[in-house]
């Protein structure tokens, strides 16, 4: 810390706080905050120091400097002080407070700058990077401030030279555990976003339920003879990597909470002795330090997951946008021409009304026919609803079979649909999927019409598998798809037909991934395509 | 233009061969408000089955068509020894088949949509070759019947003539005086409506008369 401009930052701040009641208003809500931290967290002092093990209150005054700045130096200082002196008794002369309030002030503030700029950890904890970046700047801290505390205290004649490394481990493991789990909650609930999941959260059943498992765990546990307690420790993991796995970090973050509460308030009841209270500590930082990164964890793999997810919406998007500009083409065409035609027939002055009214419903139909076309992408591109209706397959493929169907019957085609009765509803955007079986009957019907000379078979059979998928097979005695065909023909634009963009099937197998399914051809003498879909 | 161009022009059609309806609806209003005869096919098979050594003018073809396509009937034109001159329509962004259509002389490859300006003047230019072509089926033809009403002494000293021969070397190699060579050239300028020696050579090269 820059120890040279600290008055001129504390009078800065000073004036400012005066001007502001809004500042004022925070600074003592944190100097309350910190004396009741500390003052119900003041239990098994250190040889009546406030060494204890649980320091829940400084996460208070690094998410004031990491919200507000170091210009809070001062008033830290002043809070520091009045809580040492206030909470932690009249066990120490005024000049002792003075100069330990200022080491504790100088180091929270310094750790909260070794937080916000070289580590540079976003204050919303979205990564597991922001997590281990935290928790290593709040280890070496506490470790550096425990160091420089005791020796201060020791300097001044506060605590016996035996003591001292007795009394730096348990400074270093109570800041540690009373930080990591109180800074971590304290960010996400100063983060608008984040303490709305919190919100929508603590709310949950499934949450209670969990907390529930996690609360009768911890009971288990510590009802069981003090000496028992470490043994059984391990039982309140589970509970945790439930609670993380399932809500990632602002669930693993309430759960801690929850836990640390429960221990401290076992340990004030039962009075624990110093011995397996330090077992129990050392077992606490592991367990803390495991929810955190197991829920950051879960965080991060969950908004990689979404990422995906949008990148594939966009992907369908984009295609869809170009098949859309092909299809309008040719009505874009027809239309121009007709005004052209128009222009020449009112320039020559030989246009009779009957004829220009008869091309201006011309042109009507056409537009109508473009509208019809943009329809049917609207409904394609709909953005899908996060949860869409449980589907009835077997409806939403007799639909597109209805669709294709007259075509089939023009080139004596024979479309055969069998749907297993074992099929369930299924959440799945009816638009898409219809759009994909369309597609494939489509390409089916196109395919086998390249060999006119032989009678057309179309097999459709839908049925689940012992994988709990959907699968689909759509089978056709067209010429099959080549070897070296089976992945270029999903590529986009590629297309093996006079009429079509080459766009459909890239749009399929987009729409089937998207439904988190796959979708292939098999190389063989007759066209053959997988489609298997989760339950 | 003259009098025989004009009539030329009416005898040519543009064939268009689109497989969308109003597309094709379009095109066919638009040429016949122009002044042109008009001629809609909604696939190539079907352009093929109506066409006729005769067909004379332009065809206007789409490129992805069901069936045969654009280049595919191209291509077939060219196999059935059709001169007829090809304009080709596409969607925007086929570059390849572009290439390819222009590779086999396809007079033009417009863009859908396409401004009027631009097929007009394709279809213009293709008219231009086919009135050149039709223009030189026809001087032919009239050749082809003049020589017929030669001897076949005419003949002979015509296609001689047609080769540079003087007429003293004609005389000895036919065997007769240089005097009658003389008027055997006389009669066939006059028949071949020649103006002059090298209008008779040009006519009998034109004509396909070689010496036998």
């Amino acid at each position: 810390m820059a120890f040279g401009t600290l008055p001129v930052i504390v009078q800065s701040v000073g004036n400012r706080a005066a001007l502001l009641p809004r500042q004022m208003l925070l600074g003592f809500g944190v100097l309350a905050g910190y004396l009741l931290l500390d003052a119900l967290s003041f239990i098994h002092p250190l040889q009546s120091l406030n060494i204890t093990p649980w320091s829940p209150q400084r996460a208070l005054l690094i998410a004031l400097v990491l919200y507000h700045g170091a210009g809070w130096i001062g008033w830290i200082y002043v809070t520091v002080l009045v809580s040492e002196i206030v909470v932690g008794g009249m066990y120490l002369q005024l000049g002792s407070a003075l100069a330990l309030a200022a080491v504790l002030a100088c180091a929270y503030v310094a750790i909260a700058c070794l937080i916000r700029e070289p580590l540079r950890v976003r204050l919303d904890l979205p990564t597991r990077q922001d997590v281990v970046r935290l928790s290593v700047a709040v280890v070496l801290g506490a470790g550096i401030t425990g160091a420089l505390y005791v020796g201060a205290l020791y300097g001044m004649g506060g605590i016996d030279r035996t003591s001292v490394a007795n009394a730096m481990f348990r400074f270093w493991i109570g800041d540690c555990i009373g930080t990591l789990v109180t800074l971590p909650l304290l960010l996400l609930l100063l983060s608008a976003p984040r303490r709305r999941e919190l919100g929508a959260l603590a709310i949950k059943p499934e949450l209670l339920l969990e907390i529930a498992v996690l609360v009768i765990t911890m009971l288990f546990v510590l009802t069981r003879p003090e000496a028992d307690q470490s043994r059984y420790f391990y039982l309140l993991f589970l509970p945790l990597i439930w609670i993380a796995a399932r809500h990632g970090l602002a669930g693993a973050t309430l759960a801690l909470f929850v836990v640390q509460v429960g221990i401290i308030a076992a340990t004030m009841l039962s009075g624990h002795q110093a011995p397996t209270m330090v077992e129990l500590q050392t077992l606490l930082l592991a367990y803390v330090l495991t929810g955190l990164l197991l829920g950051a964890t879960v965080d991060e793999l969950r908004s990689t997951a979404d990422k995906l997810a949008r990148a594939r919406q966009l992907t369908i998007a984009s295609e869809m946008a170009t098949a859309l500009a092909h299809e309008l083409n040719q009505p874009l065409t027809a239309l121009s021409t007709y005004a052209d035609a128009i222009r020449v027939l009112a320039k020559s002055g030989e246009a009779d009304s009957a004829m220009l009214a008869e091309t201006a419903e011309r042109i009507r139909r056409v537009a109508t026919r473009s509208a019809d076309i943009v329809e049917r992408f609207r409904n394609l591109g709909a953005p899908t609803v996060d949860r869409p209706n449980p589907l009835d397959l077997q409806e939403c493929i007799a639909a597109a079979v209805g669709e294709v169907r007259e075509r089939a019957e023009q080139r004596g085609i024979i479309v055969h649909v069998d749907v297993s009765k074992n099929v369930p509803r299924v959440r799945l955007d009816r638009e898409r999927i219809r759009f994909v079986v369309l597609n494939l009957l489509s390409n089916a019907i196109d395919a086998i019409g390249d060999r006119s000379n032989r009678a057309g078979r179309i097999e459709l059979r839908v049925r689940r598998n012992g994988h709990a998928e959907i699968e689909m097979v759509v089978e056709d005695s067209g010429p099959g798809i080549p070897k070296d065909m089976v992945e270029r023909i999903f590529e986009p634009f590629y297309t093996g037909k006079a009429k079509g963009m080459g766009l459909g099937l890239a749009v399929s197998r987009s729409i089937v991934e998207s439904h988190a399914g796959r979708m292939w051809a098999e190389a063989s003498d007759h066209g053959i395509f997988h489609i298997r879909l989760p339950l | 233009m003259s009098r025989t161009e004009s009539k030329l022009e009416e005898d040519l059609s543009v064939f268009i061969v689109d497989d969308d309806a109003d597309v094709r609806d379009a095109l066919g209003l638009l040429l016949r408000v122009h002044g042109y005869r008009a001629e809609l096919f909604a696939c190539a098979e079907a352009f093929l089955a109506a066409l006729t050594p005769h067909a004379a003018g332009c065809l206007v073809t789409d490129i992805r068509m069901p069936g045969m396509s654009g280049l595919e009937l191209q291509n077939e034109l060219a196999v059935r020894g059709s001169a007829l001159p090809v304009v080709v329509l596409t969607a925007h962004g086929d570059v390849e088949s572009a290439r390819r259509a222009l590779r086999a002389r396809a007079v033009d490859f417009l863009m859908k949509p396409f401004q009027e300006g631009d097929l007009l003047a394709a279809i213009r230019q293709a008219f231009d070759m086919e009135g050149r072509r039709i223009t030189q089926i026809h001087a032919e033809a009239a050749d082809r019947a003049r020589i017929g009403t030669l001897t076949a002494r005419e003949r002979e000293v015509a296609a001689l003539l047609a080769t540079g021969a003087q007429n003293v070397v004609i005389a000895r190699l036919l065997e007769i005086s240089p005097r009658t060579v003389e008027n055997h050239k006389a009669r066939c300028m006059e028949k071949l409506g020649a103006r002059s020696l090298a209008d008779l050579v040009r006519i009998a090269d034109r004509a396909g008369l070689r010496v036998q």
